[in-house]
């Protein structure tokens, strides 16, 4: 089973690379996760972001998760500690 | 200054027994079709279809055709409230469109002995990027009380606007921690059958738990300024 955490994006590094606050955690993770982690995303399920890494901009970025609550699928850890993993919205906020 | 004003009734803007029957054809509608128990709802959500644009407009077709059958002898209360609220603010209202498409034109939900709905704001400029009504402005809410619980299923309302640091407070399926509103004042407004309730939904609201029998039914849209004279409509 995949290991999944939320949080909110609170800066975007790079077209694939963002840093997250975490809020919540799924309670059969095998793995620990610090209140900040850095992401890096193989996919990401947001129309507004291009497939294809090449086709994005920071900017783009931005405006489709800055600040936004995600739901990351954890695939591996880096050994400098940057997690990947595939990234979507959660939920919504309201109607 | 926001916040003052915490709503806008429109009392008896629907004749009870008008509400009467279409309550009866929702209720009917919702057990007939395919949307079964687990639903509490017959309309098309934007923030359910954040990231599938084709099937939001699909559904919303293929609802609005039944939907015509349904209400083909009675008023449909989407276009009551339309024309009520055109006059209430002196602007043309119509549904959304998106490239040739209309958007949902409102939402009927029902809520059983027990629901009630989380504490949530609604801002589509903020979640709906990528489609056209997150460029309107001014976002409002609807609602038309079709049926009320005979206790509960009162409109609260947080004298809280939400902002961008808030996201911390979000629950991963939906709406956010209480809180986010701790401390703040609130106040309940439980509505009558017929009227029409209209917020700012940037502020912080939930609807308290139904207790009893009747079921809380209501239909509802968003209403956002494209221009000065013009409003677009959406849910």
């Amino acid at each position: 089973m995949t290991d999944i955490i939320w949080g909110t994006a609170t800066k975007i590094i790079d077209v694939d690379k963002f840093e997250m606050n975490i809020t919540h955690r799924k309670e059969e993770n095998k793995n620990s996760y610090a209140d900040n982690e850095v992401v890096i995303f193989t996919e990401i399920d947001i129309m507004s972001i291009s497939g294809d890494p090449g086709m994005r901009t920071i900017t783009q970025i931005e405006d489709a998760i800055q600040d936004k609550f995600l739901k990351c699928e954890i695939e591996s850890r880096s050994n400098d500690g940057i997690l990947t993993c595939k990234v979507f919205h959660s939920g919504a906020g309201g109607y | 200054m926001l916040g003052v004003i915490p709503a806008i009734i429109l009392k008896n803007a629907i004749s009870k027994k008008s509400c009467k029957q279409i309550s009866e054809k929702i209720i009917q509608l919702h057990q007939m079709s395919k949307y079964g128990t687990n639903s509490k709802h017959i309309g098309v959500s934007l923030n359910s279809h954040l990231n599938s644009k084709d099937l939001y407009f699909e559904k919303t077709r293929h609802l609005d055709e039944k939907l015509k059958h349904v209400f083909s002898e009675t008023e449909d209360p989407r276009f009551t409230m339309h024309n009520l609220l055109s006059v209430a603010f002196d602007k043309q209202i119509s549904p959304a469109r998106e490239n040739g498409n209309l958007y949902s034109n409102g939402i009927f939900r029902i809520h059983d002995c027990n629901d009630s709905f989380h504490v949530h704001r609604d801002n589509a400029s903020f979640e709906a990027c990528g489609f056209n009504v997150a460029k309107l402005t001014n976002q409002l809410s609807s609602v038309l009380h079709l049926q009320t619980a005979s206790s509960g299923g009162e409109l609260v309302l947080y004298q809280k606007i939400w902002k961008r640091d808030d996201e911390k407070f979000r629950f991963p399926d939906f709406g956010y921690s209480k809180d986010v509103i701790s401390n703040s004042e609130f106040i309940k407004i439980k509505p009558d059958i017929g009227d029409v309730i209209i917020i700012n939904p940037i502020h912080y609201h939930a609807v308290s738990r139904v207790v009893g029998v009747l079921q809380r039914i209501s239909v509802g849209f968003f209403l956002g300024q494209a221009t000065k004279s013009t409003l677009f409509c959406w849910s």
